[in-house]
Protein backbone atom coordinates (compact mmCIF):
# COMPACT_ATOMS: atom_id res chain seq x y z
CA UNK A 1 0.00 0.00 0.00
CA UNK A 2 1.06 3.65 -0.68
CA UNK A 3 2.67 5.24 2.66
CA UNK A 4 1.86 8.89 0.81
CA UNK A 5 -1.82 7.59 0.19
CA UNK A 6 -2.06 6.51 3.81
CA UNK A 7 -0.92 9.74 5.64
CA UNK A 8 -3.11 11.64 3.51
CA UNK A 9 -6.03 9.75 4.52
CA UNK A 10 -5.00 9.69 7.90
CA UNK A 11 -4.12 13.67 8.13
CA UNK A 12 -7.74 14.25 6.23
CA UNK A 13 -9.64 11.88 8.80
CA UNK A 14 -8.42 14.02 11.39
CA UNK A 15 -9.63 17.28 9.58
CA UNK A 16 -12.59 15.92 9.23
CA UNK A 17 -13.37 14.79 12.35
CA UNK A 18 -12.15 18.53 14.13
CA UNK A 19 -14.60 19.64 11.78
CA UNK A 20 -17.54 17.90 13.00
CA UNK A 21 -16.85 18.32 16.30
CA UNK A 22 -16.09 22.07 15.88
CA UNK A 23 -19.74 22.62 14.45
CA UNK A 24 -21.37 20.26 17.50
CA UNK A 25 -19.67 22.46 19.42
CA UNK A 26 -20.79 25.88 17.75
CA UNK A 27 -24.37 24.75 16.94
CA UNK A 28 -24.75 23.70 20.95
CA UNK A 29 -23.19 27.01 21.47
CA UNK A 30 -25.57 29.15 19.39
CA UNK A 31 -28.80 27.32 20.45
CA UNK A 32 -28.09 28.87 24.05
CA UNK A 33 -27.63 32.33 22.84
CA UNK A 34 -30.95 31.61 20.71
CA UNK A 35 -32.20 30.43 24.02
CA UNK A 36 -30.99 33.29 26.25
CA UNK A 37 -32.44 35.71 23.12
CA UNK A 38 -35.78 34.30 23.40
CA UNK A 39 -35.70 34.77 27.74
CA UNK A 40 -34.30 38.40 27.23
CA UNK A 41 -37.59 38.53 25.13
CA UNK A 42 -39.76 37.12 27.56
CA UNK A 43 -38.79 39.39 29.93
CA UNK A 44 -39.67 42.37 27.60
CA UNK A 45 -42.47 41.18 26.46
CA UNK A 46 -43.78 40.95 30.89
CA UNK A 47 -42.61 44.52 30.79
CA UNK A 48 -44.74 45.59 27.76
CA UNK A 49 -47.91 43.74 28.87
CA UNK A 50 -47.81 45.18 32.30
CA UNK A 51 -48.06 49.00 30.37
CA UNK A 52 -52.07 48.96 29.64
CA UNK A 53 -52.59 48.47 33.26
CA UNK A 54 -50.28 50.54 34.66
CA UNK A 55 -52.14 53.42 32.44
CA UNK A 56 -55.36 52.35 33.63
CA UNK A 57 -54.05 53.06 37.25
CA UNK A 58 -52.26 56.32 37.03
CA UNK A 59 -55.27 57.36 34.73
CA UNK A 60 -57.57 57.06 37.81
CA UNK A 61 -55.59 59.28 39.82
CA UNK A 62 -56.64 62.83 40.13
CA UNK A 63 -54.86 65.48 37.74
CA UNK A 64 -52.29 62.74 36.74
CA UNK A 65 -49.74 64.73 34.44
CA UNK A 66 -50.24 63.60 31.23
CA UNK A 67 -47.04 64.31 29.46
CA UNK A 68 -45.60 61.12 30.98
CA UNK A 69 -48.54 58.96 30.55
CA UNK A 70 -48.32 59.81 26.73
CA UNK A 71 -44.68 59.25 26.88
CA UNK A 72 -45.08 55.87 27.90
CA UNK A 73 -47.55 54.88 25.65
CA UNK A 74 -45.70 56.18 22.34
CA UNK A 75 -42.66 54.83 24.18
CA UNK A 76 -43.73 50.89 24.04
CA UNK A 77 -45.29 51.84 20.45
CA UNK A 78 -42.30 51.93 18.83
CA UNK A 79 -40.95 49.36 20.86
CA UNK A 80 -43.30 47.63 18.60
CA UNK A 81 -42.08 49.05 15.48
CA UNK A 82 -38.82 47.44 15.98
CA UNK A 83 -38.85 44.16 13.62
CA UNK A 84 -37.09 41.52 15.21
CA UNK A 85 -36.86 37.82 14.95
CA UNK A 86 -38.15 36.31 18.55
CA UNK A 87 -36.56 33.36 18.40
CA UNK A 88 -33.08 34.10 16.61
CA UNK A 89 -30.51 36.11 18.09
CA UNK A 90 -29.75 38.68 16.62
CA UNK A 91 -26.28 38.81 14.74
CA UNK A 92 -25.95 42.33 13.32
CA UNK A 93 -24.58 44.36 15.57
CA UNK A 94 -26.93 47.47 14.28
CA UNK A 95 -30.49 45.61 15.17
CA UNK A 96 -29.30 44.80 18.09
CA UNK A 97 -28.32 48.67 19.18
CA UNK A 98 -32.16 49.57 17.72
CA UNK A 99 -33.92 46.77 19.50
CA UNK A 100 -32.20 48.27 22.86
CA UNK A 101 -31.95 52.04 22.01
CA UNK A 102 -36.43 51.33 21.35
CA UNK A 103 -36.43 49.34 25.08
CA UNK A 104 -34.51 51.61 26.94
CA UNK A 105 -36.59 54.60 25.82
CA UNK A 106 -39.44 52.44 27.15
CA UNK A 107 -37.40 51.63 30.44
CA UNK A 108 -37.04 55.55 30.84
CA UNK A 109 -39.98 56.78 30.49
CA UNK A 110 -41.81 54.29 32.61
CA UNK A 111 -39.39 54.94 35.34
CA UNK A 112 -40.07 58.64 34.87
CA UNK A 113 -43.72 58.07 35.26
CA UNK A 114 -43.17 55.99 38.41
CA UNK A 115 -40.51 59.19 40.00
CA UNK A 116 -44.01 61.19 39.19
CA UNK A 117 -45.92 59.04 40.74
CA UNK A 118 -44.23 60.03 43.97
CA UNK A 119 -45.95 63.45 43.34
CA UNK A 120 -49.65 61.50 44.28
CA UNK A 121 -49.73 59.96 47.68
CA UNK A 122 -53.41 58.99 47.15
CA UNK A 123 -52.46 57.07 44.12
CA UNK A 124 -49.33 55.49 45.97
CA UNK A 125 -51.60 54.58 48.62
CA UNK A 126 -53.43 52.25 46.78
CA UNK A 127 -52.78 48.43 46.54
CA UNK A 128 -53.16 48.27 43.15
CA UNK A 129 -50.47 50.99 42.23
CA UNK A 130 -48.11 49.53 44.78
CA UNK A 131 -48.78 45.82 43.81
CA UNK A 132 -47.73 46.89 39.59
CA UNK A 133 -44.72 48.91 41.35
CA UNK A 134 -43.47 45.59 42.61
CA UNK A 135 -44.43 44.30 39.54
CA UNK A 136 -42.62 46.76 37.11
CA UNK A 137 -39.72 46.52 39.53
CA UNK A 138 -39.49 43.04 39.59
CA UNK A 139 -39.34 43.02 35.87
CA UNK A 140 -36.72 45.61 35.48
CA UNK A 141 -34.60 43.12 37.47
CA UNK A 142 -35.71 39.94 35.43
CA UNK A 143 -34.63 42.14 32.08
CA UNK A 144 -30.74 42.51 33.59
CA UNK A 145 -30.80 39.26 34.75
CA UNK A 146 -31.35 37.95 30.85
CA UNK A 147 -29.40 40.65 29.52
CA UNK A 148 -26.83 39.67 31.71
CA UNK A 149 -27.50 35.82 30.81
CA UNK A 150 -27.22 36.50 27.48
CA UNK A 151 -23.96 38.35 27.01
CA UNK A 152 -22.61 35.46 28.82
CA UNK A 153 -23.61 33.38 26.79
CA UNK A 154 -22.55 35.22 23.33
CA UNK A 155 -19.71 35.63 24.92
CA UNK A 156 -18.83 32.10 25.39
CA UNK A 157 -19.84 31.46 21.30
CA UNK A 158 -17.90 34.33 20.29
CA UNK A 159 -14.97 32.89 22.47
CA UNK A 160 -15.40 29.36 20.85
CA UNK A 161 -14.85 31.21 17.41
CA UNK A 162 -11.71 32.28 18.05
CA UNK A 163 -10.17 30.12 20.09
CA UNK A 164 -8.24 26.49 18.20
CA UNK A 165 -9.57 24.91 16.90
CA UNK A 166 -12.57 26.21 16.24
CA UNK A 167 -10.92 29.22 14.86
CA UNK A 168 -9.93 27.41 11.08
CA UNK A 169 -13.34 26.17 10.72
CA UNK A 170 -15.80 28.52 12.42
CA UNK A 171 -15.75 30.84 9.32
CA UNK A 172 -16.19 28.46 6.57
CA UNK A 173 -19.03 26.62 8.38
CA UNK A 174 -20.85 30.16 8.37
CA UNK A 175 -20.40 31.09 12.10
CA UNK A 176 -20.08 34.80 12.33
CA UNK A 177 -19.73 36.50 15.64
CA UNK A 178 -23.01 38.00 17.40
CA UNK A 179 -23.38 41.05 19.05
CA UNK A 180 -23.63 41.93 22.82
CA UNK A 181 -25.84 44.21 24.55
CA UNK A 182 -24.19 47.27 25.06
CA UNK A 183 -24.37 48.91 28.87
CA UNK A 184 -26.81 51.71 28.30
CA UNK A 185 -24.94 55.27 28.44
CA UNK A 186 -26.51 56.65 32.15
CA UNK A 187 -27.99 53.15 32.61
CA UNK A 188 -26.21 53.65 36.26
CA UNK A 189 -27.51 56.81 37.28
CA UNK A 190 -31.24 57.31 38.20
CA UNK A 191 -33.61 59.00 36.20
CA UNK A 192 -33.37 62.83 36.21
CA UNK A 193 -37.18 64.10 37.39
CA UNK A 194 -37.95 66.95 34.73
CA UNK A 195 -40.89 69.06 35.99
CA UNK A 196 -43.19 69.53 33.26
CA UNK A 197 -44.27 73.27 34.15
CA UNK A 198 -45.27 74.11 30.44
CA UNK A 199 -47.33 70.82 30.17
CA UNK A 200 -49.82 68.34 31.41
CA UNK A 201 -50.59 69.83 34.91
CA UNK A 202 -52.38 73.24 33.15
CA UNK A 203 -54.04 71.55 30.64
CA UNK A 204 -55.26 69.23 33.23
CA UNK B 1 5.99 21.23 16.57
CA UNK B 2 7.83 20.87 20.31
CA UNK B 3 7.17 24.83 20.80
CA UNK B 4 3.88 24.89 19.69
CA UNK B 5 2.53 21.97 22.20
CA UNK B 6 4.40 23.93 24.69
CA UNK B 7 2.05 26.84 23.62
CA UNK B 8 -0.73 25.24 23.43
CA UNK B 9 0.23 23.85 27.22
CA UNK B 10 1.02 27.23 28.19
CA UNK B 11 -2.46 28.71 26.90
CA UNK B 12 -4.35 25.89 29.13
CA UNK B 13 -2.75 26.74 31.93
CA UNK B 14 -3.80 30.58 31.52
CA UNK B 15 -7.02 29.75 30.94
CA UNK B 16 -7.41 27.65 34.53
CA UNK B 17 -5.70 30.12 36.08
CA UNK B 18 -8.09 33.18 34.78
CA UNK B 19 -11.06 31.42 35.14
CA UNK B 20 -10.37 30.80 39.18
CA UNK B 21 -9.33 34.57 39.94
CA UNK B 22 -12.12 35.74 37.91
CA UNK B 23 -14.71 33.90 40.10
CA UNK B 24 -16.64 36.17 42.40
CA UNK B 25 -16.03 36.06 46.25
CA UNK B 26 -19.21 35.17 47.43
CA UNK B 27 -19.74 33.26 50.68
CA UNK B 28 -20.44 29.13 50.23
CA UNK B 29 -23.38 27.79 50.06
CA UNK B 30 -24.27 28.01 54.15
CA UNK B 31 -25.08 24.36 55.54
CA UNK B 32 -28.77 25.31 57.33
CA UNK B 33 -32.04 26.58 55.69
CA UNK B 34 -31.34 29.97 58.30
CA UNK B 35 -28.35 31.34 58.76
CA UNK B 36 -27.79 34.67 61.35
CA UNK B 37 -24.44 36.57 61.76
CA UNK B 38 -25.74 39.24 63.51
CA UNK B 39 -27.13 37.33 66.66
CA UNK B 40 -30.37 39.48 66.27
CA UNK B 41 -32.17 36.36 65.92
CA UNK B 42 -31.73 33.72 69.18
CA UNK B 43 -30.83 30.37 68.54
CA UNK B 44 -33.75 28.85 70.01
CA UNK B 45 -35.78 29.84 67.55
CA UNK B 46 -33.18 29.62 64.38
CA UNK B 47 -32.65 25.95 65.13
CA UNK B 48 -36.88 25.59 65.51
CA UNK B 49 -37.02 27.59 61.77
CA UNK B 50 -34.72 24.91 60.10
CA UNK B 51 -36.49 21.96 61.49
CA UNK B 52 -39.26 23.56 59.97
CA UNK B 53 -37.95 24.27 56.96
CA UNK B 54 -36.12 20.78 56.73
CA UNK B 55 -39.73 19.51 57.11
CA UNK B 56 -41.15 21.47 54.40
CA UNK B 57 -38.41 20.23 51.72
CA UNK B 58 -39.36 16.55 51.91
CA UNK B 59 -42.98 17.65 51.77
CA UNK B 60 -43.08 20.64 48.76
CA UNK B 61 -39.54 20.03 47.55
CA UNK B 62 -39.24 23.84 48.40
CA UNK B 63 -36.02 24.68 49.56
CA UNK B 64 -36.47 28.10 51.69
CA UNK B 65 -33.11 30.01 52.70
CA UNK B 66 -32.66 32.48 55.03
CA UNK B 67 -29.68 34.20 55.92
CA UNK B 68 -29.67 37.93 58.51
CA UNK B 69 -26.11 39.41 58.15
CA UNK B 70 -24.92 42.90 59.59
CA UNK B 71 -24.93 44.69 55.92
CA UNK B 72 -24.23 44.16 52.08
CA UNK B 73 -20.78 43.76 50.69
CA UNK B 74 -19.70 47.48 49.04
CA UNK B 75 -19.80 47.16 45.35
CA UNK B 76 -23.17 45.82 44.80
CA UNK B 77 -26.72 45.98 44.82
CA UNK B 78 -29.42 43.97 46.61
CA UNK B 79 -30.42 43.04 43.52
CA UNK B 80 -27.24 41.74 41.94
CA UNK B 81 -26.19 40.20 45.32
CA UNK B 82 -29.27 38.06 45.95
CA UNK B 83 -29.32 36.69 42.21
CA UNK B 84 -25.49 36.12 42.40
CA UNK B 85 -26.21 34.20 45.89
CA UNK B 86 -29.61 32.27 44.54
CA UNK B 87 -27.01 30.87 41.40
CA UNK B 88 -24.11 30.00 43.63
CA UNK B 89 -26.21 28.06 45.91
CA UNK B 90 -28.55 26.66 43.44
CA UNK B 91 -31.47 26.63 45.57
CA UNK B 92 -34.63 24.74 44.72
CA UNK B 93 -34.48 21.47 42.68
CA UNK B 94 -33.18 21.49 39.48
CA UNK B 95 -35.85 20.09 37.45
CA UNK B 96 -38.21 23.05 38.77
CA UNK B 97 -35.93 25.46 40.84
CA UNK B 98 -38.14 25.35 43.51
CA UNK B 99 -36.50 27.69 46.07
CA UNK B 100 -37.28 30.99 47.53
CA UNK B 101 -34.19 33.25 49.08
CA UNK B 102 -34.46 35.62 51.77
CA UNK B 103 -31.53 38.51 52.79
CA UNK B 104 -31.72 40.80 55.72
CA UNK B 105 -29.31 43.11 56.32
CA UNK B 106 -30.01 44.52 59.34
CA UNK B 107 -27.39 47.85 59.37
CA UNK B 108 -28.27 48.80 55.80
CA UNK B 109 -32.21 48.13 56.72
CA UNK B 110 -32.95 45.94 53.69
CA UNK B 111 -35.07 43.03 52.93
CA UNK B 112 -34.81 41.07 49.48
CA UNK B 113 -37.13 38.13 49.12
CA UNK B 114 -36.16 36.45 45.77
CA UNK B 115 -37.91 33.35 44.38
CA UNK B 116 -36.64 30.39 41.80
CA UNK B 117 -38.07 30.00 38.35
CA UNK B 118 -40.22 27.73 39.52
CA UNK B 119 -41.93 29.76 42.22
CA UNK B 120 -42.62 32.45 40.33
CA UNK B 121 -46.18 31.79 39.70
CA UNK B 122 -46.80 30.36 43.83
CA UNK B 123 -45.02 33.65 44.83
CA UNK B 124 -45.51 36.33 42.73
CA UNK B 125 -43.20 39.97 43.19
CA UNK B 126 -46.19 41.89 44.29
CA UNK B 127 -46.70 39.24 47.20
CA UNK B 128 -43.03 39.44 47.58
CA UNK B 129 -43.79 42.94 48.22
CA UNK B 130 -46.42 43.10 50.40
CA UNK B 131 -45.10 39.97 52.50
CA UNK B 132 -41.75 42.55 53.12
CA UNK B 133 -43.86 45.50 53.45
CA UNK B 134 -46.60 44.01 55.82
CA UNK B 135 -45.58 41.13 58.01
CA UNK B 136 -41.39 41.62 57.92
CA UNK B 137 -40.80 45.54 57.84
CA UNK B 138 -43.58 46.43 60.96
CA UNK B 139 -41.71 43.88 63.22
CA UNK B 140 -38.21 44.71 62.30
CA UNK B 141 -39.26 48.39 62.73
CA UNK B 142 -40.23 47.70 65.74
CA UNK B 143 -36.69 45.95 66.40
CA UNK B 144 -38.25 42.56 66.63
CA UNK B 145 -36.21 41.17 64.52
CA UNK B 146 -37.49 37.37 65.18
CA UNK B 147 -40.83 37.97 64.96
CA UNK B 148 -40.25 39.70 61.31
CA UNK B 149 -38.50 37.27 60.28
CA UNK B 150 -40.57 34.20 61.20
CA UNK B 151 -43.31 35.30 60.14
CA UNK B 152 -41.73 36.23 56.46
CA UNK B 153 -40.76 32.89 56.45
CA UNK B 154 -44.03 31.66 57.68
CA UNK B 155 -45.88 33.98 54.89
CA UNK B 156 -43.13 32.15 52.11
CA UNK B 157 -44.16 28.84 53.77
CA UNK B 158 -47.78 29.50 53.34
CA UNK B 159 -47.45 30.78 50.01
CA UNK B 160 -45.73 27.94 48.40
CA UNK B 161 -46.73 25.16 50.10
CA UNK B 162 -49.60 23.55 47.27
CA UNK B 163 -47.08 24.00 44.55
CA UNK B 164 -45.03 21.20 43.93
CA UNK B 165 -44.98 17.89 45.82
CA UNK B 166 -42.13 16.49 47.97
CA UNK B 167 -39.96 13.46 47.91
CA UNK B 168 -40.29 13.00 51.51
CA UNK B 169 -36.35 14.06 51.90
CA UNK B 170 -34.07 16.77 51.74
CA UNK B 171 -31.72 17.31 49.14
CA UNK B 172 -28.87 16.52 51.64
CA UNK B 173 -30.16 12.61 51.71
CA UNK B 174 -27.32 10.18 50.58
CA UNK B 175 -28.37 7.95 48.09
CA UNK B 176 -27.11 4.89 46.01
CA UNK B 177 -27.11 7.07 43.01
CA UNK B 178 -25.34 9.90 44.30
CA UNK B 179 -22.56 7.57 45.78
CA UNK B 180 -22.11 5.72 42.47
CA UNK B 181 -21.31 9.07 40.94
CA UNK B 182 -19.45 10.90 43.07
CA UNK B 183 -15.64 10.49 42.31
CA UNK B 184 -15.13 8.00 45.23
CA UNK B 185 -17.78 6.11 44.65
CA UNK B 186 -16.64 5.70 40.51
CA UNK B 187 -13.15 5.11 41.77
CA UNK B 188 -14.44 2.24 44.12
CA UNK B 189 -16.71 0.65 41.18
CA UNK B 190 -14.06 1.04 38.38
CA UNK B 191 -11.48 -0.77 41.23
CA UNK B 192 -13.63 -3.37 42.52
CA UNK B 193 -14.65 -4.17 38.74
CA UNK B 194 -10.98 -4.55 37.77
CA UNK B 195 -10.19 -6.46 40.75
CA UNK B 196 -12.65 -8.96 39.91
CA UNK B 197 -11.95 -9.24 36.80
CA UNK B 198 -8.18 -10.10 37.31
CA UNK B 199 -8.66 -12.30 39.70
CA UNK B 200 -11.17 -14.30 37.98
CA UNK B 201 -8.93 -14.16 35.11
CA UNK B 202 -5.93 -15.44 37.03
CA UNK B 203 -7.33 -18.57 39.13
CA UNK B 204 -10.05 -19.89 37.14
CA UNK B 205 -10.49 -23.33 38.59
CA UNK B 206 -13.03 -25.26 37.99
CA UNK B 207 -16.41 -24.91 39.42
CA UNK B 208 -16.33 -23.65 43.33
CA UNK B 209 -16.54 -20.11 44.59
CA UNK B 210 -13.64 -17.45 43.22
CA UNK B 211 -12.41 -16.22 46.49
CA UNK B 212 -11.14 -12.80 44.74
CA UNK B 213 -14.69 -11.70 43.69
CA UNK B 214 -15.99 -12.56 46.62
CA UNK B 215 -14.01 -11.08 48.82
CA UNK B 216 -13.75 -7.91 46.35
CA UNK B 217 -18.02 -7.59 46.61
CA UNK B 218 -17.79 -7.78 50.06
CA UNK B 219 -14.90 -5.48 50.21
CA UNK B 220 -17.37 -2.84 47.78
CA UNK B 221 -20.43 -3.94 49.80
CA UNK B 222 -18.74 -2.74 52.69
CA UNK B 223 -17.74 0.10 51.84
CA UNK B 224 -21.07 1.41 50.75
CA UNK B 225 -22.27 0.57 54.08
CA UNK B 226 -19.81 2.73 55.97
CA UNK B 227 -20.08 5.34 53.29
CA UNK B 228 -23.79 5.59 53.64
CA UNK B 229 -23.82 5.20 57.69
CA UNK B 230 -21.46 8.54 57.75
CA UNK B 231 -23.44 10.13 55.39
CA UNK B 232 -27.38 9.73 56.38
CA UNK B 233 -27.18 8.51 60.13
CA UNK B 234 -30.85 7.78 59.99
CA UNK B 235 -33.34 10.14 57.35
CA UNK B 236 -31.65 12.70 56.38
CA UNK B 237 -29.06 15.01 57.59
CA UNK B 238 -31.17 17.50 57.62
CA UNK B 239 -28.82 20.33 56.46
CA UNK B 240 -29.30 22.23 53.90
CA UNK B 241 -27.65 21.27 50.05
CA UNK B 242 -28.57 23.34 47.16
CA UNK B 243 -30.85 21.05 44.67
CA UNK B 244 -29.49 22.88 41.51
CA UNK B 245 -32.17 25.14 40.75
CA UNK B 246 -31.54 28.59 39.33
CA UNK B 247 -33.53 32.44 39.96
CA UNK B 248 -34.37 35.07 36.67
CA UNK B 249 -34.04 37.60 39.33
CA UNK B 250 -37.61 37.42 40.65
CA UNK B 251 -38.94 38.98 43.71
CA UNK B 252 -39.12 42.01 45.36
CA UNK B 253 -37.03 44.35 47.94
CA UNK B 254 -38.04 46.30 50.64
CA UNK B 255 -36.48 47.86 53.46
CA UNK B 256 -37.81 49.44 57.44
Amino acid sequence: MNKTLLIILGVLAVIILAAVSSYNGLVGSSQSVDKSWADVQNVYQRRADLIPNLVQTVQGAANFEKSTIVQVTEARASVGKVQINQNQAPSDAAQLAQFQQAQGQLGSALSRLLVVAENYPDLKATANFRDLQAQLEGTENRIAVARKNFNDAVQAYNVKIKTLPTVFFAGFLGFQPKPYFQATAGAETAPAVKFDFNGAPAAK
Amino acid sequence: MRRYLLLLLLGAGLSVVCSAGAAEALPPAPSQYVTDTTGDIPAPLVAQLIQRLAAFERQTSNQIVAVVAPSLPSGTTLEDYAQSLYHAWKIGSKKNSTGVLILVFVQDRKIRIQSGYGLEGALPDALCNRIIRETMAPAFLAGNYAAGLSAGINAVMQATKGEYKGTGHTNSKSTLKDFLFSPLGFFLFVFVLLMIVSRSRRDLGPGGVNPGAAAATGFFIGGLGGWGGGGSGGGDSGGFSGGGGDSGGGGSSGGW
